[in-house]
């Protein structure tokens, strides 16, 4: 499932042509998917299936097709600054893989200096990670009483934005048909 | 060898997360269209929520994956959004370059002129194209320029240390007769370099 995920995502970055990259991405959202699975979110591995490939993917190809001329335009076959964002991601993934290493050779609580992962680590975290066979049992009943219990407020702002989002993405299309027609009538 | 080095399930999940998001960085660095640099911001958004999800599982609680619901709520909110916006920017230049609206960035900072490219891209990477409507009616909008903007004096600057700029690149670009009401109009269009 990782390497699915992996090389979905490096095809997405590397390949040329923007079609080829959003069908990149649908696998990489599968192998995503199938990494929440394994972890013991099933709602959430279901949920990105059906909202990521089945809504967000769609309406990106749909654009693709809208505005992307056919072949290779020439700005998708050059790239700004590779080797220097490839030095770049490099270094945030050394880093981010180190912490992550030393996560695992904790120090006893005692003596630790409390750098950021550590003290998230010791602060936050019982004595040895919780069962996880605790967390698969309803599982997506539990989140659901999770979600709609601490987090309601949450929720219903949730709610609000998606409908703020789709107003506002009819608003300002319409409002540019405006004035474009408003520019074509003044040409 | 990954799994020697990590050998929990949410190590691993935590270093796959890391270089998702690693990879959507460089691609948002990278990459120059505008659709796939919104895709690369999704797979940042895809490794942060398998970062979000292992933790959730180390800690035993639902945090992490209430997190992730409002990160799928959020993306599909942005998808919506910022895709309206790209149509908009692609019917203004006719292209989904980012490079077409570096007429928004600062006064130092040079302008970006594509040397790499093949001679024959230069010409009209808009051939065959699937919208000439907009390619007819509106050909030459450089709405980015505010009018009092030097676009123009700064065409034939480039990177410092370039040398002498490629004509044939940056000189194409005539300049724009002076503004009227709300955009400047040019002889010739944006795509020309």
């Amino acid at each position: 499932m990782a390497a699915v995920a992996l090389v979905g995502g490096a095809a997405t970055v590397v390949t040329r042509s923007p079609v080829y990259a959003a069908i990149w991405f649908a696998l990489a959202l599968a192998g995503v998917a199938g990494l929440l699975l394994v972890l013991g979110a099933q709602f959430l591995g279901v949920a990105t299936i059906v909202v990521y490939a089945g809504a967000i993917l769609v309406m990106f190809l749909f654009v693709l097709m809208l505005a992307q001329p056919t072949g290779l335009a020439p700005y998708d076959r050059v790239s700004n600054e590779p080797l220097l964002s490839a030095v770049a991601g490099g270094v945030l993934l050394a880093l981010l893989t180190v912490s992550i290493g030393r996560l695992s050779a904790e120090p006893p609580a005692c003596c630790q200096v409390p750098s950021r992962a550590d003290a998230v680590a010791a602060a936050a975290v019982p004595a040895r990670p919780a069962d996880p066979a605790a967390l698969d049992a309803d599982a997506v009943a539990r989140l659901g009483a999770e979600l709609f219990g601490r987090h309601l407020v949450a929720v219903e702002a949730a709610g609000v934005l998606l409908l703020v989002a789709l107003v506002g993405a009819i608003a300002v299309v319409s409002r540019g048909e405006a004035a474009e027609s408003a520019e074509r009538g003044a040409a | 060898m990954l799994a020697a080095a990590f050998p929990s399930l949410i190590h691993g999940a935590l270093v796959v997360g890391a270089v998702l998001f690693v990879l959507g960085l460089v691609g948002i660095l990278t990459r120059r269209n505008l659709i796939v640099m919104f895709l690369s911001a999704e797979l940042m958004l895809q490794g942060i929520s398998v970062s979000l999800v292992a933790w959730s599982r180390y800690h035993g609680d639902f945090g992490g994956h209430a997190l992730v619901v409002f990160v799928l709520t959020v993306a599909a909110c942005e998808a919506a959004v910022a895709l309206v916006f790209v149509l908009q920017a692609f019917a203004r230049t006719g292209r989904l370059d980012s490079a077409a609206w570096q007429s928004l960035r600062d006064t130092e900072v040079p302008r970006r002129i594509d040397r790499e490219l093949p001679a024959t891209d230069t010409v009209s990477p808009r051939s065959g194209h699937g919208s000439p409507r907009r390619a007819s009616s509106r050909p030459t909008t450089t709405a980015p320029n505010p009018p009092g903007s030097t676009s123009d004096g700064q065409s034939s600057v480039g990177r410092p240390g370039a040398g002498h700029p490629d004509p044939s690149l940056t000189g194409s670009r005539s300049p724009c007769v002076p503004c009227s009401s709300s955009s400047c109009h040019c002889s010739r269009s944006w795509r020309g370099w």
